[in-house]
């Protein structure tokens, strides 16, 4: 099969074609997630932000969080509540960062993957063009062949 | 003794009168008799047709019947022509004059028949001499020359033909050699500089970010005195573990990263040994291809000379079949066979001088001392002479250049032959 510039255009431009098309894909997926996890985090801190003070008060109905009283109970609580919440969203904060790092770890395999293909092109359009010039010669040797 | 007439119609035949004084006479007869004796052509002339007789005399004239014998000068009756002269021949013979006739007779025959003789040895001499004179000019090559001069032309014009093919073959390979050449370092030369332009890692600077862990609630337990240690502690704790993840990302990414870069650098060796590859193939191909254009020539060439040195063969055979013939025809003529082209008499084609001419020359000049004869005869005692066949060679023939004994018996056949050889 003698070398088709057009043919190794159209392969060309189909995998930078995909290459796109997988990488805007892959781009709204990962914005989609970053959405959704931030506003996660951000109801999460809402949610502790709301809870404290009402945890607060509980302690302060029972006589254990007074200007005079501050109970072990009390502070044992809020430390608890606050380590919950670090806990929660630096998870949810890890999480995030994580998804973001294989986002971009996605995209740098497909662009090496894109890189390999194209290399492989190339090398098959050079391997087809030697191809071409074995015939070549062949046919100019003639009843030499 | 017979007196046939040699020549038809003449008088020679006729048996002369007795002669007295030595003046011969003859009868005068009616020409009509003389025309029956003679067996002329009858009815020719008759007494009515030639009343004058004239042409009867111009009959006699012209067939030289009856003609007035010469007259002989005065004679001596008493001296050696006269009556001594008739004693002494009547002495001599013994008989008369009708023997002496019949001895002129036989004379004149002998020398008819020595003159036929002589004629006859001169054809023959001749056709010696041409014999050896087609022998040593090289005439009995015929049109040898001109067809080895035909098969040599077809020779130069075959081998011709057959280098223009090769030259042809040789240059048309090299051609697309080139142009293969050019086209894989077109192809290849491409490629490298394509991956040479193209090194790109696309993990060299992927790292997960780890975002810091906040205690959002330090200034909350403050305010109401509750210690943040414990809570600082968890921070740290999930900040370690973000990190840990982050880490071994990293790690996978740099692991990534460096297979990329050696993938890169393997592409451009793995083209650069491609292009090599290309290049020896395509260098092999135009060797294996110059290799059957040799062998098609060295074919065609043997071919060629194969049909050539067939062609010759058959012309050489020829010519040496004819040699032999020739000289075969000319030893058993007792000629010799070592004439050199020098010894041929442009004018007449044949041998007539030097030591290998046969006979006298035409010229009339005598018997030349190498003549057949006697070469013939130093042939004969040259085993006596010599001590063997190269010595007399060498002796009896200084101009022959020797070669091998094979050419050497081949051209002295008979002086071979009395050695025994």
């Amino acid at each position: 099969m003698a070398f088709n510039p057009a043919e190794y255009a159209a392969r060309l431009q189909a995998l930078i074609s995909g290459f796109n098309r997988e990488s805007s894909r892959s781009l709204y997926d990962n914005q989609t997630m970053n959405q959704s996890a931030r506003r996660a985090i951000a109801d999460a801190n809402t949610q502790y932000d709301r809870q404290a003070p009402q945890l607060v008060a509980g302690y302060g109905r029972s006589g254990r969080n007074t200007a005079n009283v501050k109970s072990g109970a009390f502070a044992s609580a809020m430390q608890d509540f606050a380590k919950d919440r670090v806990d929660k969203t630096g998870q949810a904060q890890g999480a995030l960062d994580t998804s973001n790092a294989f986002y971009q770890g996605d995209l740098s395999n497909r662009r090496a993957q894109l890189a390999d293909d194209k290399n492989l092109l190339a090398q098959q359009k050079a391997q087809q063009i030697a191809e071409d010039a074995g015939q070549i010669l062949q046919y100019r040797a003639g009843a030499y062949a | 003794m017979s007196h046939q007439p040699y020549h038809k119609n003449t008088v020679v035949a006729q048996v002369p009168k007795p002669s007295t004084l030595g003046v011969t006479t003859y009868p005068t007869k009616n020409w009509s008799s003389i025309a029956k004796e003679n067996n002329m052509p009858q009815g020719y002339i008759t007494a009515t047709s030639d009343p004058t007789g004239k042409r009867n005399k111009a009959y006699l004239d012209t067939f030289n019947v009856d003609q007035p014998a010469p007259q002989a000068p005065p004679v001596n009756p008493f001296g050696s022509g006269g009556i001594q002269g008739l004693i002494a021949s009547l002495r001599n013979s013994g008989g008369g004059s009708s023997t002496a006739a019949a001895d002129a007779l036989a004379r004149d025959r002998f020398n008819a028949e020595r003159s036929d003789a002589n004629t006859a040895s001169a054809t023959s001499l001749r056709a010696l001499q041409g014999l050896q004179g087609r022998l040593a000019s090289g005439g009995y090559r015929g049109n040898a020359d001109t067809l080895l001069d035909l098969i040599r032309g077809q020779d130069e014009t075959g081998q011709a033909s057959i280098w223009d093919n090769y030259n042809t073959g040789i240059g048309n390979i090299n051609a697309g050699y080139d142009t293969a050449q050019g086209l894989v370092n077109t192809g290849y030369g491409d490629l490298n500089q394509y991956l040479g332009a193209n090194q790109i890692n696309p993990y060299a600077n992927v790292q997960q970010q780890v975002s810091p862990v906040n205690n959002a609630m330090a200034n909350y337990l403050s305010a109401y005195g509750v210690s943040n240690d414990p809570v600082s502690q968890q921070v740290q704790a999930s900040q370690i573990a973000n990190q840990g993840g982050a880490d071994a990302f990293n790690q996978l990414q740099q692991l990534m990263s460096a297979n990329q870069l050696a993938n890169n650098q393997s592409n451009l060796d793995v083209s650069r040994m491609a292009q090599n590859y290309a290049t020896t193939g395509l260098g092999s191909q135009r060797a294996a291809y110059q290799a059957n254009a040799d062998t098609a020539r060295t074919s065609a060439m043997n071919q060629l000379m194969d049909q050539i040195n067939q062609a010759r063969f058959g012309v050489e055979e020829g010519v040496g079949t004819r040699r032999n013939a020739l000289e075969e025809a000319i030893i058993n003529a007792g000629g010799s066979t070592s004439a050199t082209a020098a010894d041929v008499n442009p004018d007449t084609g044949r041998v007539e001088t030097g030591p290998a001419a046969s006979g006298p020359s035409s010229t009339g000049q005598p018997v030349a001392p190498g003549s057949a004869s006697a070469r013939a005869q130093q042939v004969a005692a040259a085993p006596d002479k010599y001590p063997n066949f190269k010595a007399a060679l060498a002796d009896m023939n200084p101009n022959y250049k020797f070669t091998t004994m094979a050419a050497a018996k081949k051209a002295f056949k008979p002086l071979a032959a009395a050695f025994g050889k």
